[in-house]
């Protein structure tokens, strides 16, 4: 009986061993990144820029696959089939992974695909077409003041980053869009040219490709962004409105704490290194690092952040 | 341009070129591969090379991969792409009835003639072409699919009911998941794969592949018969006088394929079926059309390799992909930090124009590598016996249906959807129209609700569906196509009244 | 089985009626918006339905009907054939792809088989499904890097 008891105990202790072995020396084979989006899009493009870097500083490759479906909720709700051992993460969004399962039943929660750090933000803007009548933001507002509903904002998808964009606008100036909703950036940004709609809620990444075409209202960041110097921010025009699309890296929520904190500390290396920051930076992407252990607060900060336009979101429906 | 042109007839470029059209049109050619997939698979070889190669060597298997797809569709009834559909509604019979060799080389042709119209387009014509791509708004491309749609009905001339029936069923399979516009979850069972609907490529393949599968087995009698002469040759010199005299079909084809295929994601599908109907419409003969008639498939060959340029120019120029390689394609020009936009071809021309015109000269490496592999493909259908063709075939369909985005769940949609397919095809609901619904209904729904939403805050609905110069008409060309047979009977009475 | 068979139309159009109906009864759970296309084509199917009806009962006196929908059908291989595949997909996750496959190309081939094979043609067979097989996961799992169940 002591024999079996002390076999048993070895067997634990050397399995164990094993798996704090496996996660010590995480990664030892390349890592499957899965973009719950088409390719091109912000998502995708931030992915490849990491790619290029992560066998630096991680010493394995990474494969990068596809999972698009209903704005990201078609993987997002997977993520959890999964095996937890740290080597197939994915892209994970927000407001998107907290606005869909609070207006729908999408086959997960916010907690189940808690990133396990986020690298980025790609901030709101205003566009519209450079010939547009509005000049200012102030003049979008005023006509939409003087004609409610007319306005019409397109953006990529429901319940997604630029529809709640859209809702805090009108919420903060007093106003009432109409928000078209498109497949994705590509073709709002198309209807936005187009002439279809009067103005797109969109991001910096989309008015730095659309370039000469498209001029730029106002942005939502704390500062004037590098690329766009002559583009007031929503602060400095009286919206205190610091938003955009958050974007992070996450992991089936059962893999061991060892494995996430060395994912997280693998994306803040490559976060820190300048020539990343620098590329991201002229795209239009804002740097943040939020390493695992402040993710937490970083979603109920979120939350208490899109709580009044969720509300208004609903009524609506 | 001069350096491109010199650029793109370097030794590595040429042989990219050649290597893709072959591999493009092997794959297409096997029943259950898809030319989505053959460029889904080969986009991450081209990360190490130069951009301009790379997109020559991506844009030669598109080309070669739609092209072969010709093949599945006319000796084995499935189209690989949306856009080989209305091949295989000629294309087959004709194979049936043993003119096989002469749709496979007729396809050849007329698709050479197609890409190159389609690639010169490209070359020439793509800022302003894009331009009219923009002014397709909602309300536009909401009455092209249905314009799309109506197709359905005449091409099922009498049996309309069916054809119908098999549309709504098509509609209503694209309603399943997550509405984009509108949020909606419907028809999902809970389940969380269908959230994100029903996958074109593995329904497609299920649709068509499995059913023709069922029924080789089934059936005791050999899938193609053999003539003895068949194995002769290519019967070009056939193959020419036919194309000749279906010059003005081929042009017209092509220009249709060109100009539909530059719609952002309609393009493709609808491009063909368009050119197919149109010359179903002019022709002498359109009682043939269904029942082996070649210039059904000349028109639709013609236009399906028109898409192939007609289809690079959204996508290079607004960065919407026109197809669903394209889409594919395009995350591998972002991958080599080619930005797309209007200023493409003036910043970055050089890779542009060296990409463009290797697709030209990939273009044209397919008269003889299509010819060749026409020729064998055509040999290897007759000859193998089903106890092998049978399990190629499934093979095939499996790794077709996972490939395009390594999900098991797909292969089972597709099973799944290629079983009941069998059973519906059995009470006479084809194929071809639930496809069509299937990949059609999202862009009308999409289209119906952006405008009305737009329409609504401009106050004025009736004006946004009714009151605009494209959509007018296309309402129009609608109209036209459905009337066209009452009209042509009652002209045809007339005559008849006025000769008696 | 041709086309217009009345056994068949009235298979279809009891499907479409009840496809429709089906389709009908879940719109209750959608937003306005999103109901048009499915209510739409929903309707669209119940109204061809009994289109398809009514032209069946029209033509009640039509000649004698063709093939039956039963009949001509070899149900063994179509039931062994059928469950193949679906088995096929149900295993690729569990089980993986080579033995999957293999198994899968077995049970395929002898659905198909009809005619007495030669021993050489039954080894030619096991050869070209064993080149098969060993080509596409070389390719895929070795050469593309797209991983394989």
């Amino acid at each position: 009986m002591k024999r079996l008891v002390t076999l048993a105990a070895s067997a634990a202790v050397i399995l164990g061993a094993a798996q704090i072995s496996q996660a010590a020396d995480y990664p030892t084979k390349a890592i499957t990144y899965i973009v719950p989006y088409n390719p091109g899009g912000e998502s995708d493009v931030t992915a490849r820029f990491q790619e290029s870097y992560f066998k630096d500083v991680a010493g394995q490759d990474v494969v990068i696959q596809y999972k698009p479906g209903a704005g990201g909720a078609t993987a997002w709700a997977q993520l959890n089939g999964f095996e937890p051992d740290g080597y197939t993460v994915m892209n994970v969004n927000f407001p998107h992974a907290i606005l869909q399962p609070s207006m729908k039943d999408v086959g997960y929660q916010t907690e189940d695909v808690k990133p396990a750090f986020v690298f980025h933000y790609t901030p709101d803007a205003i566009l519209v077409r450079a010939d547009s009548p509005y000049q200012t933001l102030q003049d979008l507002i005023d006509d939409a003041k003087a004609n409610p509903g007319a306005t019409t904002f397109s953006g990529s998808g429901t319940n997604s980053a630029n529809h709640l964009a859209t809702v805090r606008f009108d919420q903060m100036a007093g106003t009432k869009s109409t928000y078209i909703p498109f497949k994705g950036s590509a073709p709002s940004m198309a209807a936005l040219l187009g002439g279809q709609v009067k103005a797109a809620m969109s991001y910096t990444t989309q008015g730095i490709k659309a370039g000469d075409q498209v001029r730029v209202l106002a942005i939502a960041t704390e500062e004037r962004v590098a690329a766009y110097p002559d583009v007031p921010t929503f602060k400095e025009l009286g919206f205190d409105y610091v938003a955009g699309a958050y974007r992070g890296v996450t992991l089936p929520k059962d893999a061991p704490a060892e494995v996430r904190q060395k994912l997280s500390d693998i994306i803040g290396a490559i976060n820190a290194k300048p020539e990343f920051r620098q590329k991201m930076e002229e795209n239009g992407y804002v740097v943040t690092d939020i390493p695992h252990d402040k993710v937490d607060q970083f979603i109920a900060d979120r939350r208490a952040e899109y709580a009044s336009a969720i509300e208004a979101l609903k009524a609506a429906n | 341009m001069l350096e491109s042109l010199v650029a793109a007839l370097s030794p590595l470029n040429l042989a990219l070129a050649l290597c893709g059209v072959l591999a493009g049109t092997v794959i297409g050619a096997l029943p259950g591969l898809s030319a989505t997939m053959a460029v889904a698979v080969l986009v991450p070889f081209t990360f190490t090379m130069d951009p301009a190669s790379g997109l020559i060597a991506l844009g030669a298997v598109y080309t070669g991969a739609i092209y072969g797809g010709a093949y599945a569709a006319i000796l084995v009834n499935t189209p690989g792409t949306p856009a080989a559909i209305a091949t295989a509604m000629d294309g087959f019979p004709m194979a049936k009835r043993g003119d096989g060799d002469l749709a496979v080389t007729l396809s050849c042709l007329a698709s050479v003639v197609g890409g190159l119209v389609g690639a010169l387009a490209l070359l020439f014509l793509a800022p302003p072409l894009s331009q009219i791509a923009l002014a397709f708004g909602p309300v536009e491309y909401f009455w092209l699919a249905i314009f799309g749609l109506s197709l359905i009905a005449t091409l099922s001339a009498g049996h309309t009911l069916m054809g119908i029936i098999g549309g709504c069923i098509g509609l209503l399979l694209s309603t399943v998941g997550s509405a984009v516009v509108g949020g909606d979850v419907r028809y999902t069972f809970g389940q969380t794969q269908l959230l994100g609907g029903i996958p074109i490529i593995p329904a497609m393949i299920g649709l068509y592949c499995i059913p023709v599968l069922i029924d080789l087995v089934i059936r005791p009698e050999a899938h193609l018969e053999r003539r003895s002469e068949q194995m002769a040759g290519f019967r070009l010199i056939e193959a020419l006088g036919k194309v000749w005299c279906a010059k003005f079909n081929l042009v017209r084809s092509a220009v249709i394929g060109t100009a539909v295929g530059i719609l952002p994601a309609a393009g493709g599908s609808v491009a063909g079926l368009v050119a197919y109907t149109e010359a179903k419409r002019t022709s002498k003969e359109s009682d043939n059309f269904g029942k082996g008639a070649t210039d059904g498939v000349i028109a639709s060959e013609a236009a399906n390799s028109a898409t192939v340029g007609g289809g690079f120019i959204p996508t290079l120029v607004l960065g919407i992909p026109g197809t669903p390689p394209d889409a594919i394609i395009l995350g591998a020009l972002l991958v080599q930090g080619i930005r797309t936009g209007p200023q493409l071809f003036t910043q970055q021309g050089d890779i542009v124009y060296t990409f463009v015109i290797g697709l030209i000269i990939a273009t044209m490496l397919m008269l003889p590598t299509g010819l060749v592999v026409g020729r064998y493909a055509f040999r290897l259908i007759i000859s193998v016996p089903k106890t092998a063709l049978a399990p190629g075939i499934a093979l095939l369909t499996v790794i077709g249906s996972y490939a395009i985005e390594v999900n098991t769940v797909h292969v089972l949609m597709m099973v799944g959807l290629g079983l009941v397919g069998w059973v519906l095809a059995r009470i006479g609901l084809q194929a071809s129209p639930i496809v069509l619904g299937l990949i059609l209904g999202p862009i009308a729904e999409a289209g119906f609700v952006q405008a009305w939403l737009i329409g609504g805050a401009q106050g004025n609905i009736p004006a946004m569906f009714f009151g605009r110069p494209i959509s007018l008409a296309i309402i129009a060309l609608t109209l036209l196509t459905l009337g066209w047979p009452f009209i042509a009977a009652w002209r045809a009475k007339r005559k008849a009244a006025g000769a008696a | 089985m041709e086309l217009g068979s009345r056994t068949g139309d009235l298979i279809a159009a009891a499907l479409a009626l009840a496809l429709g109906g089906y389709a009908l009864s879940q719109t209750g759970e959608m937003s306005e918006l999103g109901a048009v296309f499915p209510t739409t084509a929903a309707i669209v199917l119940i109204l061809a339905a009994l289109g398809l009806a009514l032209r069946v009962v029209l033509r009640r006196g039509d000649g004698a009907e063709q093939q039956s929908f039963w009949s001509g059908l070899e149900w063994p291989r179509l039931i062994g054939l059928s469950i193949t595949l679906l088995a096929w997909a149900l295993l690729l996750k569990p089980i993986g792809f080579l033995p999957v496959a293999a198994l899968g190309l077995l049970a395929v081939g002898i659905t198909a088989y009809r005619e007495r094979m030669s021993l050489k043609a039954f080894a030619l067979h096991l050869l070209a499904a064993t080149a098969l097989l060993a080509g596409f996961y070389g390719l895929f799992a070795l050469v593309l890097r797209v991983p394989l169940p």
